[in-house]
């Protein structure tokens, strides 16, 4: 086995490659989207507009439930959810007879900076819903957002509770006095002017700001630890395979749009007014009390980006009686990606969501308990 | 003491035990050949994980203190109106070079960027809508009163919606359901 002292340079330069590559196309306007890797599960385009893109992924067997809208983020690109045959979020649910819908963000570009959370859950994702209303034949959709999208559909069923049958978060960050991430401590201390720079020197906040503030939140991890991981297990079948992939969906960063960029910082993560149900989108405050469908609240127990205290007060916020929490241990992309997830999570959200969904003549059973835990 | 300094003890103990007693004795105990180099090397990986959770708590330190927070926020403001100045100046400067040597400016080629891909979509939504005529006109020839229902049911929707271009990863296709619906 070669040395982990040769080895090392070997990975610091395709890290560095990796980084450079992402930094270019974070630059390139329009976004290329063309750098994603081929997907592992087959899909349709079925609606364009704004700046989504709405995939549709057919379920391996006869429908079971009212389609499932994913609510991605907005930052990065979404294939980390279908990264490999086994690792995949989609091809796990449509086994299930889930009927998978996925939001595609078109990144902005610098005319589209005006955007918004109002243009962003009011426009794109309502005509996404929309879409996939008419598209299955259905009145109501159930949706699932990680993290960001998370945020986004949590104001959308907040704003539009008619449409959403049931509500699956996904490391939702709502929370943001439990100030466990050091980080973010940083981003309290931006003033209202650096927010004005950064916007009117780029127009929306750059990839590679995005992207760093990633890389700061675990530079240990970035700079050696990750290339540690790869030297010890690299014997582990599949493994140095899943690690390329893995990174270069990390580097894919994309800018977010100047004016949700500006909300985001100062209304959810400075003046946590989402929490307090002051956040104005729109025309319209939104009240959590509004959200009355079934809530499903997965929190990853070892989370560093979104911690567990952030998400979890969401069950306190939301008017539904049938809700419950899981905390799964696992961290912010392993909810996603580890093989622990698929094997156990997954097949309960999924099962979570077939017993609620109206569609199948199934008796709701609710959780005895509002936490689970493994 | 506080849960987090007691985590930063265990850490520096441990990181301590491996790299002066461990490791040294696993090393000494391989080279009498009484021990084997896979007791060396789970030594050294002992200390080095227990090294990276103490580099990790001293970096969350760093930005807990209020003054390193200060700093990076003054740097990217500095940074950024540095940026927009030498931005200004050399829009100043190139803006007459640049058509005295018959280029064109950024903002030129901006505009003709913004005027091509708005044509273009304009072109993709025309594209769009004729397929859905084209559907419609093919479908009135042999309309079973079922599909007709449907149909009406649906006239109601975006005309946004109907007149999208269906797409298969990323590429042209004919199934996007507007005619159907």
């Amino acid at each position: 086995m070669p040395s982990l002292f040769s080895r090392l340079p070997q990975y610091w330069t395709d890290g560095a490659i990796r980084y450079l590559e992402g930094l270019r196309n974070g630059l390139t306007e329009p976004f290329p989207l063309t750098q994603d890797p081929p997907p592992v599960t087959p899909y349709e385009v079925i609606y364009e507009a704004g700046k989504v893109r709405l995939r549709y992924y057919r379920a391996a067997r006869a429908s079971q439930s009212v389609p499932l809208l994913i609510v991605y983020p907005l930052i990065k690109r979404p294939y980390i959810l279908d990264l490999l045959p086994g690792k995949s979020v989609v091809q796990n649910l449509l086994s299930q007879g889930i009927e998978v819908y996925l939001t595609d963000w078109i990144p902005p570009a610098r005319a589209d900076s005006w955007r918004g959370f109002d243009a962003y859950v009011n426009g794109d994702l309502a005509n996404a819903v929309r879409a996939v209303q008419l598209h299955a034949g259905v009145e109501q959709v159930s949706l699932l957002g990680y993290c960001f999208g998370g945020l986004l559909a949590t104001l959308y069923t907040a704003l539009h509770p008619e449409t959403v049958e049931n509500l699956i978060a996904l490391t939702l960050p709502l929370d943001m006095s439990a100030g466990e991430i050091p980080l973010f401590g940083l981003l309290d201390k931006l003033r209202p002017e650096t927010l004005d720079l950064i916007t009117a020197t780029y127009g929306n906040c750059p990839a590679w700001l995005v992207k760093s503030s990633f890389t700061a939140m675990a530079p240990v991890h970035h700079a050696v630890d990750k290339y540690m991981g790869l030297y010890r297990n690299q014997d582990k079948e599949g493994y140095a395979e899943m690690f390329t992939l893995f990174e270069r969906w990390m580097n894919s960063d994309v800018p977010l749009a100047g004016q949700v960029f500006r909300e985001m910082t100062r209304d959810i993560f400075q003046q946590n007014l989402l929490r307090q149900n002051r956040l104005r989108v729109g025309k319209d405050v939104v009240d959590l009390q509004c959200i009355t469908c079934p809530v499903l609240n997965v929190v990853g127990e070892y989370d560093d980006v979104v911690h567990p205290q952030s998400s979890l007060p969401l069950l306190e916020c939301v008017g539904s009686t049938d809700k419950a929490n899981v905390l799964f241990p696992t961290g912010h992309i392993g909810v996603v990606v580890s093989a622990a997830t698929h094997k156990k999570l997954w097949p309960q959200v999924g099962q979570w969501l077939r017993e609620r969904s109206t569609r199948i003549p199934e008796r709701k059973t609710p959780w005895s308990s509002n936490t689970y835990t493994h | 003491m506080t849960e987090k300094t007691q985590h930063r003890v265990a850490n520096l103990t441990s990181l301590w035990k491996a790299a002066f007693l461990e490791l040294p004795l696993a090393g000494a105990k391989w080279g009498w050949g009484v021990g084997e180099e896979q007791e060396v090397t789970e030594a050294a990986w002992k200390g080095y994980d227990a090294w990276v959770r103490l580099a990790n708590t001293q970096v969350d330190d760093l930005y807990r203190d209020p003054l390193v927070g200060e700093l990076a926020v003054r740097f990217l403001d500095t940074s950024l109106r540095w940026q927009r100045f030498g931005t200004a100046v050399a829009e100043a400067f190139f803006a007459g070079l640049w058509p005295t040597v018959g280029l064109p400016t950024a903002a030129a080629m901006q505009g003709l960027t913004e005027e091509s891909r708005s044509l273009t979509a304009r072109l993709k939504a025309q594209d769009a809508h004729m397929q859905v005529l084209h559907k419609e006109l093919s479908s009135l020839s042999a309309d079973p009163p079922v599909r007709r229902k449907r149909r009406a049911s649906g006239r109601g929707l975006n005309a946004s919606l109907k007149a999208s271009s269906a797409k298969m990863n990323g590429h042209q296709a004919s199934t996007f359901p507007t005619a159907s619906i």
